[in-house]
């Protein structure tokens, strides 16, 4: 039988501590440079040792969005790993394992007979090529790529990129236990496996988490400081941007609690920089009053809220998009604010970028809405091109306007509701920013004209902010679909790659993504609606939110809801179950 | 500097103090004034930051930049604002609800952080804009509206805790006394990093306690018995005085680098006038491939 090529999904499981993140990442890197596409995530849970974790990595000539629940390579460190997703394995499937730590039997397989085992002494290999025990990852790497039939060139370059500042000891140790556990299968099983992989040539691809494209953004954006506390899933980009701090000179700040992030990062941006804050649920219920202060003050304001299952503390490390209808209601009163959800890196790193430019154009705060699944899964994906990512400055009062005041009339009703505003220490006319009702200088003042002319200033400043919007609604596949999948945030790529998977069945179906939760598109969603032939609304939370919002605000609904709130991102399987069902 | 000296005066906005009259806010309001006036810095100089409550309310009674931010959250604002521009001079006006309360965190790690920023904290020991409850600072036994059995709870006393936290800068006055609240306000303004300055500023509608007669009969100048504000053990000794004598003056004070000093990434130019037009980040991209 002819194998398969490039077309597979590798897994890794072992107790927390056994360092399994790395060696899918240095998979995936693999096979990105091998010309191929690929996705991994994670799933562990919240503690640092033992406990469950796997880390899955899917491969495919062609761009894929979501990794599939089966798997076609089982690396197990542990028993569980065994009990637990051996069932998932395709047939002709196999597992790695080492059989001086974990010995298989029939009764863990769950009567499997069409699974093969590869035993491979994989700390064995690891101690007498110079390595510490954990180096056995490094083994089972090199015992897949023996296994899929890759050549290990690549991964010798990879090795030098990545270890070559520890030094060319570092880089040999690596690269001489990968080609141990190589050289280990390509002896003791030399038998044909069922896949393989076959380096293509292609433009250079990025490997990369929603996070790391949300600093990027941030970076070249414009950020010059960020304060956070840190909360998964969404301390990466504090670490991230901790690291990079001094390569593109800017600020990160650990601060105090979530209350200081954001206090912070309104007191940088109320100065005249670029500020943002970032957090999960949890630290953004902490925001709460700062998101309204900077809407009063109209401050300019980015924050990030990467979602994680709640109420309280919740399933920390887990997935789940239920924040929606807190992020859209947050704080007490009625103001503008921007509301943002990417459904994929690119769409992360561009809009990140532009929320700055929104902000500080509009005096209002704007939030970028991730989760777990987006936030720490790798994509490979095109390299962006930074000269897409426009620093449009605006909303700042020109210095001969403020010169010869002494009383800066910084919040003056304009029909735009933007005023411009100078930034302290600037000479000329002062102001205050103020959290109580204030009327032109910034003032407190109660009166009741005075209060709808600010309230109305502020309001109008979203319509204004309309026009500098890309389209709210982004379209994924081709039109005239028998089948729409309505969707918004990470859940994108779940929907993206059924249509995929569908496709390939015959069967015609699209995604339609709100990437603006706010303002919401109401007029233009409520107009797709009309014309689809059928429609399903998915998405990650217990409540249906966009159906609910869609309904509200749109005046229809879609004609079939699929919800998942287990903490677990959709399965592509199971949206393509859903539309066969559906048709 | 401006060419003319300032005067005390030319900080007052079009609107005059709307506190109780004989409240102790007008002492520290003078005092501010005075010290703005004495460093020569124009209005737009600086940016005052205040928090929620009476103290707060001075926002709308001074002339200079201001933030009026939210209750006990006056701390993280200005030293955002000072990362941004650390050329900024920056000042921060609060209540003692509202720093030693609401915002007691960010004290704590204010006083560890060493942001070089000015707070001046009025401590009136009782919650004066909500009419009336228990403060931080409240004596125990104290009846208020909100402690009508009287307060069972410890009070804090600031400028033990600000030492004990690692204050740099700490020191007390009294609003009865503006010429050496000025004096003070001065020397905390210029201490190179962050400055605790509690103000003993009587309440004269909520705190019949705590009157101005009753901290005339007990404040002391320090200078008065040669205190050594170098020296931690004893400044902390003093700190704890309350009751039959009250210190007033610079408790304790350290030279120590301050936060903006220590971060490589503020050297050089404030962040503010960083251009934004020179990003590259291809090599980031670059080494994701
Ligand atoms: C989050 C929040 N909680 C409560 C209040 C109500 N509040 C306003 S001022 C204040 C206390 C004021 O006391 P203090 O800080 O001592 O200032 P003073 O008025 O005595 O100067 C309170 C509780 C508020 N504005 N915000
Ligand atoms: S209530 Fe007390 S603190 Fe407030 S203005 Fe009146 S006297 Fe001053």
């Amino acid at each position: 039988m002819k194998p398969t090529v490039n077309r597979f999904t590798w897994k890794i499981g072992g107790a927390a501590g056994d360092g399994i993140m790395v060696t899918g990442a240095i998979l995936h890197k693999y096979c990105t440079r091998a010309g191929l596409w690929a996705v991994d995530y994670s799933e562990y849970p919240s503690l640092i040792r033992g406990g469950h974790n796997t880390q899955v990595v899917q491969v495919d000539e062609e761009q894929i969005f979501t990794h599939d629940q089966g798997n076609e390579i089982l690396v197990a460190l542990n028993e569980e790993t065994v009990r637990l997703h051996a069932k998932e394995i395709s047939p002709g499937g196999a597992i790695i394992h080492d059989p001086d730590r974990l010995v298989i039997n029939d009764a863990m397989l769950a009567d499997r007979k069409d699974i093969q085992l590869i035993p491979v002494p994989l700390v064995k290999l690891a101690l007498e090529n110079k390595g510490k025990d954990l180096m056995r990852n490094t083994v089972a790497l090199g015992a897949t790529l023996g296994l899929l039939d890759a050549p290990l060139r690549l991964i010798e370059e990879i090795f030098t990129d990545t270890f070559k500042a520890k030094g060319d000891a570092v880089v040999n140790e690596n690269i001489a236990i990968c080609r141990a556990g190589y050289d280990y299968v390509r002896q003791n099983h030399p038998e044909p496996f069922p896949w393989k992989i076959e380096p293509r040539r292609n433009d250079p691809r990025m490997v990369i988490t929603g996070n790391d494209a949300i600093t990027l953004g941030l970076i070249q954006g414009g950020l010059k400081l960020y304060a956070a506390y840190p909360m998964t899933p969404a301390s990466s980009i504090l670490t991230n941007l901790a690291e990079m701090a001094s390569t593109y000179d800017l600020v990160a700040k650990h601060v105090e609690d979530e209350i200081a992030a954001v206090n912070v990062a309104i007191g940088a941006s109320f100065a005249g920089i670029r500020a943002a804050c970032g957090t999960s649920g949890g630290g953004f219920s902490l925001m709460v009053e700062g998101l309204g202060l900077a809407a009063m003050s109209e401050t300019p304001l980015v924050i990030i809220n990467a979602q994680r299952p709640g109420p309280a503390t919740g399933l920390p490390t887990w997935t789940e998009q239920g924040d929606l209808r807190f992020i859209l209601h947050a704080a007490q009163g009625d103001f503008p604010r921007i509301v943002i959800a990417p459904g994929d890196t690119e769409q992360a790193f561009y809009e990140t970028a532009r929320a700055l430019n929104l902000a500080e154009q509009f005096h209002l705060p704007v939030i970028i809405l991730t989760d777990k699944y987006l936030a720490e899964g790798h994509w490979s994906t095109p390299v962006y091109d930074q000269k897409k990512v426009l620093v449009e400055r605006g909303g700042f009062a020109a210095a001969h306007e403020q010169a010869s005041k002494e009383w800066y009339g910084r919040y003056e009703d304009t029909p735009s509701g933007v005023t411009p505003r100078p930034v302290p220490g600037k000479p000329g006319g002062v102001f205050i920013a103020n959290s109580d009702e204030h009327d032109v200088f910034g003032f407190a003042s109660e009166t009741a004209e005075n209060r709808l002319i600010q309230a109305n200033k502020r309001a109008r400043k979203l319509d204004s902010a309309l026009k500098a919007m890309p389209p709210r609604l982004v379209w994924w596949g081709e039109p005239n679909a028998d089948l729409t999948f309505v969707t918004w945030g990470s859940t994108t790529y779940a929907c993206r790659e059924a249509i995929r998977k569908l496709a390939t069945m015959g069967i015609h179906a699209n995604v339609l993504q709100v990437l603006y939760l706010w303002p919401f598109p109401a007029d233009e969603l409520k107009a797709e609606l009309g014309k689809m032939k059928k429609s399903v609304l998915v998405e990650g939370n217990q409540s249906a939110q966009l159906h609910g919002l869609i309904k509200q605000l749109c005046g229809r609904s879609c004609d079939h809801e699929k919800l998942k709130y287990d903490g677990r991102p959709f399965w592509p399987e199971e949206l393509v179950a859903l539309a066969k069902e559906i048709l | 500097m401006a060419d003319t000296p300032l005067k005390n005066t030319d900080y007052n906005s079009p609107h005059f103090p709307t506190w109780c009259p004989g409240c102790g806010n007008f002492g520290i309001w003078t005092g501010l004034k005075n010290a703005f006036a004495e460093l020569g810095w124009k209005p737009s100089d600086v940016l005052v930051v205040y928090g929620i409550g009476c103290s707060g309310n001075m926002s709308s009674f001074v002339k200079a930049y201001g933030f009026h931010g939210l209750h006990g959250r006056a701390l993280p604002v200005a030293i955002g604002a000072k990362l941004a521009n650390k050329d900024l001079h920056v000042v921060v006006i609060g209540g003692d609800g509202d720093g030693y309360g609401e915002g007691g965190n960010h004290f704590l790690h204010a006083l560890r952080g060493n942001v070089d920023i000015t707070y001046i904290v009025h401590d009136n020991q009782v919650y004066g804009l909500t009419k009336g409850q228990m403060a931080p600072t409240t004596e125990v036994g104290e009846v208020t509206s909100s402690t009508p059995e009287g307060v069972i709870d410890q009070p804090i006393d600031p400028v033990a805790l600000a030492i004990a936290a690692g204050g740099s800068f700490v020191a007390q006055a009294f609003s009865g006394d503006t010429p050496q609240l000025t004096q003070l306000i001065i020397e905390a303004i210029k201490h190179p990093g962050f400055s605790h300055l509690n103000v003993l500023q009587p309440c004269v509608t909520f705190n019949h306690h705590n009157t101005f007669a009753w901290f005339y009969r007990r404040v002391y100048k320090l200078e008065s018995v040669n205190h050594d504000f170098s020296n931690k053990a004893e400044a902390f000794a003093r700190a704890l005085e309350w009751g039959e004598k009250i210190p007033t003056g610079i408790l304790y004070r350290e030279i120590r680098p301050t936060w903006e000093a220590k971060e490589k990434e503020l050297a050089g130019l404030p962040l503010v006038q960083r251009p934004l037009d020179t990003i590259n980040i291809s090599q980031t991209l670059q080494s994701l491939t």
